[in-house]
């Protein structure tokens, strides 16, 4: 079993794994931790102590195996290694005031914007669009499921990105304040509206992860509460012109 | 009967909702207006249907037969998702 630090969304986790793929699909991510109580000694007060360690026994792998044997799909145990820990570290993400939610994010001159649908309507090409009509000025955060932090204090809400940021591994590790998060539906004509909360929330309930503990759940649900009353919340129906990105833009900036 | 443990409730913009856990079979979300809630909020607490319609008959004015009628839709719904435990 071999270990590494990763960091994301202010978090350090020794994430301790047995196959190199994780090490590898961990880049930019990882971190030196003291692994051994001499190291550790060694560091002093500079050392960094993980805020969890996670790791996933042979069960959990076999779950993740079944998982993908259910929908007809076969993967290497690195690759159920990789999956089954991005679980565990979901289920632990509300104990830090945290949660993990489906979607696009990116950062346009420092603020973060997030779009969110069901699969295959077009969150990862309207997020195209966008590097496409701002070049520079935007920055991928995660391309699939970014962590949001809600702090406790004031209330913001918080995006940042993970390893695990889809098949085209589009992302940063960073984390920017989250300005506005617009759902998506595919539509003829693009124009965007405020969503209101009560609208918005049986949306979002479905694209944020539902840790398997109920309190952890209930966690989930609270923050989503707090996440809603932090945002601006949007709807946007769009096509497939890159147009879109100016439109949705536009509409949310304010 | 009981509500069952992986299934919580959650209040969001005056609407009651159930969400069960990952580890449930059932992966959507059931969602009710504030008899719903009365109900589920009896459900936390080991309870007969019985006893959940003597209570809504007492909170609310409304012909005994009517609230049995809506106990039973919502007891039928939460029992299809597997949201109840017990009989």
């Amino acid at each position: 079993m071999d270990s590494f630090g990763l960091t994301a969304s202010g978090l350090t986790l020794e994430i301790q794994h047995r196959y190199k793929a994780m090490n590898r699909f961990c880049e930019g991510y990882r971190v030196e931790l003291p692994l051994s109580s001499e190291t550790e000694a060694a560091a002093g007060p500079a050392a960094i102590r993980p805020d969890a360690v996670i790791s996933v026994t042979d069960e959990e792998l076999e779950a993740e195996r079944r998982r993908a044997e259910a929908i007809g799909r076969s993967f290497s145990m690195g690759y159920y290694e990789i999956t089954a820990i991005f679980r565990k570290i979901a289920e632990f993400l509300p104990r830090t005031g945290r949660f993990l939610m489906h979607g696009s994010a990116l950062a346009m001159d420092g603020e973060g914007y997030m779009f969110t649908a069901p699969s295959g309507t077009g969150k990862s090409t309207h997020a195209s669009f966008w590097r496409k009509a701002f070049g520079p000025r935007v920055v991928m955060v995660n391309d699939d499921k970014p962590f949001i932090r809600i702090d406790a204090e004031s209330g913001k809400a918080f995006v940042s990105g993970n390893p695990w940021n889809g098949k085209h591994r589009l992302g940063c590790n960073a984390e920017f304040p989250l300005k506005a998060l617009c759902v998506l539906t595919r539509g003829e004509e693009n124009f965007v509206r405020p969503l209101s909360r009560e609208d918005a929330f049986p949306v979002l309930l479905r694209q944020v992860y539902r840790p398997s503990d109920p309190g952890m759940l209930a966690a989930t649900l609270d923050l989503l509460d707090a996440f809603e009353r932090g945002v601006k919340l949007y709807t946007m129906s769009c096509n497939l012109d890159p147009d879109a990105a100016r439109t949705a833009y536009e509409g949310m900036r304010d | 009967m009981k509500l069952n443990p992986n299934f919580i409730t959650h209040m969001s913009g005056g609407q009651y909702y159930v969400v069960s856990t990952d580890s449930t079979a059932f992966k959507g979300i059931i969602r009710g207006n504030g008899t719903t809630g009365d109900i589920i909020d009896l459900l936390k607490n080991e309870v007969t249907e019985e006893q959940i319609v003597d209570a809504l008959f007492e909170k609310y004015d409304a012909p005994r037969d009517r609230i049995a009628a809506d106990v039973s839709t919502v007891l039928t719904k939460l029992r299809s998702v597997g949201a109840i435990d017990g009989e």
